[in-house]
């Protein structure tokens, strides 16, 4: 789901870089005044925690491995605004260093995958579960933060690329950026995070929730009670 | 001369522990991924610290490097010409050339992405279902056209000239995008990277957690490596499934405690050198008369490109 520069004209890729910006802007307050002044080793802490999570491939029933974006998890597991700084650290340095994605690409990658994904799978992991701490209802809660939200960016991503022949054609009318319109780029895009990559996500989303909801110390922000955070 | 040595020694060994090819992913398989995720990281750490011992272009301010950078970034991807494509392509090839960087490792690392991304993906846009124009190649002809829903497929399948075109744009673009990015990666270290990305008034306190970020995936990164091994260590042959993802999740817990532990140490360091959530980044040197040349030469081939 990494954009790579080239495929996204920069009437989309500017506007998608300012909203990011100021995304960011937001989250970086909000979560200053949640964890003080010890956030900036936190948030470092945590962008390369969801960096490592992306390297690991789990067993899926089927015999395919899988590994997730982790931008639900990390908003289960460290709060929606920390998610939102942390996933958008380790895409920048993925697309610095390892050229995965476009430098160009960032905004709208980071709008995508730091913005959209952690907060549609914040919110449906919360109103699944809701105050409930029964195994399976975090499970079933855990799943579809992952499905859903990695189905919304995928839906995102593709109407980026399906406006593109829309919104920046040549002299002669065939498009300069993304050749796929809507109707081609929206189902391409939709059909596969459907069937395949949005299972993959919800189930390594409910392993690693499900495990970690086990644990004595009760790691998971989406359980702290908001008094006794600090 | 009769060999003396007992047969049991000179027997091939019958019991090896084979990783599992059936399907079913075992150990090995999880172990191959930590390892070769670990390994390309680690390569990609050398690659970043170290970067920035080539010939050419190493004295100059990283500033004018990154702010260029993303100028023929930008004028990449606004040019639709395919010839000026060729020409920018040409150009990010001799700057590889006179910065000393060994050419054939480097585009071997450029190919792969610039096919995956700019050829694979793009290469349907030359058939006429998707870019109708002049044919010029025909794959398929059907007894009629067809339509459903929102879609038309016309009784001739075939490629396009214009179809060709877009192709073309668009694996140049990747290409020459992946290969301007690579020849900063390759002649600028993060750490003077990042520093320069303070002349975009990126606040600090983004760059610092960058910078953290940075230096604990490799810290982590090695943790992986390591309890893997200890993982690998008490298993034999190959584990089911459900073993399986309990023990990945298990070492996701325990990498989350890890960094836990990595923070609060790293926090307690920052408080014993003085910090008191004030983040100061040390300056670059200031901008020479040699570094406006590039940065003008730099601007006024870009504009160049626009217009060819």
């Amino acid at each position: 789901m990494h954009i790579p520069d080239g495929y996204l004209s920069p009437q989309t890729y500017l506007p998608l870089w300012g909203v990011f910006i100021a995304a960011m802007a937001v989250a970086v307050k909000k979560v200053r005044q949640e964890v003080s002044v010890r956030n900036i080793p936190y948030l470092g802490m945590a962008a390369a925690f969801s960096f490592i999570i992306m390297m690991f491939n789990l067993p899926v029933p089927g015999g395919t491995t899988g590994h997730a974006v982790g931008s639900a998890v990390i908003a289960i597991i460290f709060g929606p605004y920390a998610a939102m700084i942390s996933v958008s650290v380790a895409l920048i340095i993925q697309a610095l260093i390892f050229g995965d994605g476009g430098i160009t690409a960032i905004g709208a990658n980071c709008f995508n995958m730091a913005v959209c994904m952690p907060f549609v799978g914040w919110l449906t992991f919360r109103l699944i579960c809701g105050k409930s701490r029964k195994p399976g209802r975090i499970s079933v809660a855990a799943f579809f933060a992952g499905y859903i939200s990695m189905v919304f960016a995928a839906i995102l991503t593709g109407f980026e690329f399906g406006i593109q022949p829309l919104i920046a054609t040549g002299v002669d009318g065939n498009a300069l950026y993304c050749p796929y319109d809507l109707k081609i780029a929206i189902p391409a895009m939709a059909i596969e995070h459907l069937l395949i990559f949005g299972i993959v996500e919800g189930l390594v989303t409910t392993f690693i929730v499900r495990f970690f909801a086990k644990q004595e110390n009760q790691p998971i922000y989406a359980f702290r009670n908001k008094n006794t955070d600090e | 001369m009769r060999s003396k040595i007992p047969p049991f020694l000179l027997q091939k060994e019958q019991h090896k522990i084979s990783p599992d090819l059936s399907g079913s992913p075992g150990v090995p398989a999880i172990d191959r991924t930590v390892s070769n995720a670990a390994k390309s990281l680690k390569t990609m750490y050398i690659q970043a610290e170290s970067a920035g011992n080539s010939r050419t272009g190493n004295d100059l301010n990283p500033i004018i490097k990154v702010v260029s950078f993303i100028y023929i970034l930008v004028i990449i991807s606004l040019v639709s010409s395919i010839v000026s494509q060729l020409l920018l392509g040409c150009l990010i090839f001799l700057l590889f050339v006179f910065s000393g960087i060994r050419i054939s490792g480097v585009y071997k690392k450029i190919l792969l992405p610039a096919f995956l991304f700019g050829f694979l993906v793009s290469v349907p846009a030359s058939l006429n279902v998707i870019t109708p124009g002049d044919m010029i190649f025909t794959i398929l002809s059907l007894k009629k056209s067809y339509d459903f829903w929102i879609y038309h497929i016309p009784g001739e399948i075939g490629i396009t000239l214009q179809g060709c075109k877009i192709v073309a744009r668009l694996f140049l673009r990747v290409f020459n995008s992946v290969s301007l990015s690579l020849l900063l990666v390759y002649s600028t270290s993060f750490p003077r990277m990042l520093k320069a990305f303070g002349v975009f008034h990126i606040p600090d306190t983004l760059l610092m957690v960058i910078w953290l970020a940075y230096k604990f995936i490799f810290i982590l990164c090695k943790t992986v490596e390591e309890t893997f091994l200890a993982v690998k260590s008490r298993f034999i042959g190959n584990v089911k499934n459900q073993v399986l993802r309990k023990i990945v999740a298990g070492r996701i817990y325990f990498i989350y405690n890890k960094s836990l532990l990595t923070y609060e140490q790293t926090y307690a360091a920052m408080i014993s050198r003085g910090y008191e959530g004030k983040i100061i980044l040390v300056a670059e040197n200031r901008l020479r008369g040699k570094d406006l040349l590039v940065l003008f030469c730099v601007l006024f081939v870009g504009a160049l490109f626009l217009f060819i």
